[in-house]
């Protein structure tokens, strides 16, 4: 093979375009060779590129150029990547069907991407979604469903399943009155189970009023003013059927309520969202918490630093360190939840947990759903939390 | 067998190919197929890494403090100077000057080496600080309280090792042609495996081009 290398020196007819043309030339026998080299001169000046543009991405990761710097940087390393493409790897000088080749790589690349981002960045925008069909319902549109204090196997399976979210907390997976939050409770949680104890009354109006006003002078029955009265009478029914022989309603007890069952006039539902006020009245009001108020808060001007002020502050404290104590009113001893520092939460791992946690609350804890906000209000509160701005 | 083109010392195209030039190009198109193979499977890391940093824009923002700058630049110029001088070994095979395209092809090789030490010092040092990815991520610096933190180095290993192991893979490469070089099996008549493994050493440099701005420079 050496003796062959050697007597071989004298390019044949094949070879000849490769070793004599000029640097850059191709060669294209019988239209299928493609034999590029690249002069030694163009591949100085081509590295001398790549260094200078290194050297430039580096520096420039150092200056802040806010939104722009991730975008210069792909930038230039695109620019690197076409002049290793091009003239190291000969694409340039390469037929277009491996151009093409190529290039369908990062179009799939691209695909891959294109249908995977919006999913992962705008799930949250569902939410927001939900959070106002939500608003829809507590102020009244929608809402209403006739004849909604008549009992149906319908309502009884919605009410269970608002029932697990909303109640079991404190009256039990099973409604016995020993859900996880009950220990804490004084008086005790209701036992849906038995007959006997019902303070406000077993009839449907009753519960529902209930439901609608808590029960004055025990506020650990907060106001669930969030719930639809659709809702609201589905839970009625469904803690209603937890133990035989509830009572029916007269047409008095229904007018009680507002309710004339003869025009099947449904009761007016005042917009509002009740459970942030309950949360207030639940929220102990400390020296501790009215020193923070006269802080740095009353200077936050961005819009997130105003709404976290006006719908989480009094619960999550200052800059979400929580250690908040949220107390049970008219409870003696106070009994009362301390809330957690937001930055432990996973809630605060992504924008879309974030308003997930904000719209639908969080089962099991006392985070209410907080339907209100837009999603430019979340990202606003979000970004506040994150950045103290 | 006596009327085949005899295009080198000793190479005949293989008997499907009309030419050795024919066999030549569609050994080039197979390399740029199996370079898009390449492309897809890195390319599901880069997708996985453009998800999580819209996530976690902070995490990453902290995170990426932990890597040396320095380090990383120097294994940018060192495997840039290999590429340049792989280069400068496959234009001279083209050429015919076999001894000089030896020299460079060494000189790729050392560079690699030199790449996968400057990795190894790296490497150790996240071992050291306990910066590993997942369940085994046991540093506890202030900086890196973002739970999902140890995201960043699962992307890090995962993405720095598979271009690690192609580095490998491509001294490997070079290897077999220097051997084959020093034989004499290339001449300007036949030499599509030196610039095929040029091809694949090159775009080895084109992965490590991207990946030192996303995993050293994030802003």
């Amino acid at each position: 093979m050496n003796q062959n290398e050697t007597s071989n020196k004298k390019p044949d007819q094949k070879t000849a375009g490769a070793t004599n043309g000029p640097a850059g030339s191709s060669n294209e026998t019988d239209g299928h060779g493609h034999h590029h080299i690249v002069p030694d001169g163009v591949a100085l000046k081509v590295f001398g590129g790549l260094i200078c543009l290194t050297v430039t991405t580096v520096v420039t990761s150092h200056l802040d150029l806010g939104v722009l710097n991730f975008p210069l940087a792909m930038f230039i390393a695109t620019i690197k990547a076409l002049l290793v493409v091009m003239f190291f790897m000969a694409l340039k000088y390469d037929t277009k069907e491996n151009t093409v080749i190529f290039a369908s790589a990062f179009v799939f690349v691209a695909i891959f991407f294109g249908l995977v981002a919006p999913d992962i960045f705008f799930r949250g925008d569902v939410y927001v979604k939900k959070g106002q069909a939500l608003i829809r319902e507590v102020s009244g549109a929608g809402s209403t469903i006739p004849k909604g204090w008549i009992s149906t196997p319908e309502l009884v399976a919605k009410g269970k399943t608002i029932y697990a979210t909303q109640c079991s907390t404190c009256h039990g997976v099973e409604g016995k009155g020993d859900g996880a939050a009950a220990a804490a409770l004084n008086p005790k949680p209701r036992n849906f189970t038995q007959d006997a104890g019902w303070k406000v009354g077993r009839k449907p109006s009753q519960v529902y009023a209930t439901l609608k006003t808590g029960i004055p002078g025990s506020a650990a029955m907060p106001v669930f003013g969030s719930l639809s009265q659709a809702d609201r009478w589905a839970l009625v029914h469904f803690v209603r059927s937890l133990a035989a022989g509830a009572p029916e309603d007269t047409n008095e007890d229904l007018a009680k309520i507002g309710i004339d069952p003869a025009n099947e006039v449904a009761e007016k539902v005042a917009p509002s969202i009740s459970v942030e006020m309950a949360m207030e009245r639940m929220t102990e009001a400390p020296a501790k918490l009215v020193a923070m108020s006269g802080s740095n808060l009353e200077e936050g001007t961005s819009a997130g630093a105003k709404l976290y002020r006006s719908s989480c502050f009094s619960c999550h404290g200052q800059q979400g360190s929580g250690g908040i104590r949220v107390k049970n009113l008219g409870v003696k001893p106070a009994s009362w939840v301390v809330t957690r520092a937001l930055n432990e939460t996973d809630a605060m791992a992504s924008q879309d947990k974030f308003n997930k946690a904000v719209i639908l609350g969080v089962p099991g804890s006392l985070m209410p759903g907080m339907a209100q906000f837009s999603a430019t209000d979340l990202r606003d509160i979000y970004q506040f939390l994150k950045t103290g701005k | 067998m006596a009327n085949q083109p005899v295009t080198s010392a000793g190479h005949h195209h293989a008997h499907h190919f009309k030419s050795a030039d024919h066999e030549f190009s569609a050994a080039k198109q197979g390399m740029w197929v199996f370079l898009v193979t390449e492309v897809l499977m890195i390319g599901g890391l880069f997708v996985a890494y453009a998800i999580f940093r819209g996530l976690y824009p902070d995490m990453f923002s902290a995170a990426h403090k932990f890597l040396n700058v320095k380090l990383g630049l120097t294994n940018t110029i060192i495997l840039l100077t290999s590429s340049l001088t792989m280069l400068m070994g496959v234009s001279s095979a083209q050429r015919g000057d076999q001894k000089r395209s030896l020299k460079f092809l060494a000189v790729t090789f050392l560079c690699a080496i030199g790449f996968l030490v400057v990795k190894y010092i790296e490497y150790s040092h996240k071992f050291h600080d306990g910066l590993l990815p997942g369940a085994n991520f046991t540093n506890t610096d202030p900086l890196l309280m973002h739970p999902k933190t140890p995201l960043f180095f699962s992307l890090y290993f995962m993405m720095t090792g598979i271009h690690a192991f192609h580095v490998i893979v491509g001294m490997g490469l070079i290897a077999w042609i220097m051997k084959r070089t020093a034989k004499g099996e290339f001449s300007p008549g036949y030499y599509t495996p030196v610039e095929l493994v040029g091809f694949y050493w090159h775009f080895v440099d084109l992965v490590w081009i991207y990946l030192f701005p996303l995993l050293y420079l994030v802003g």
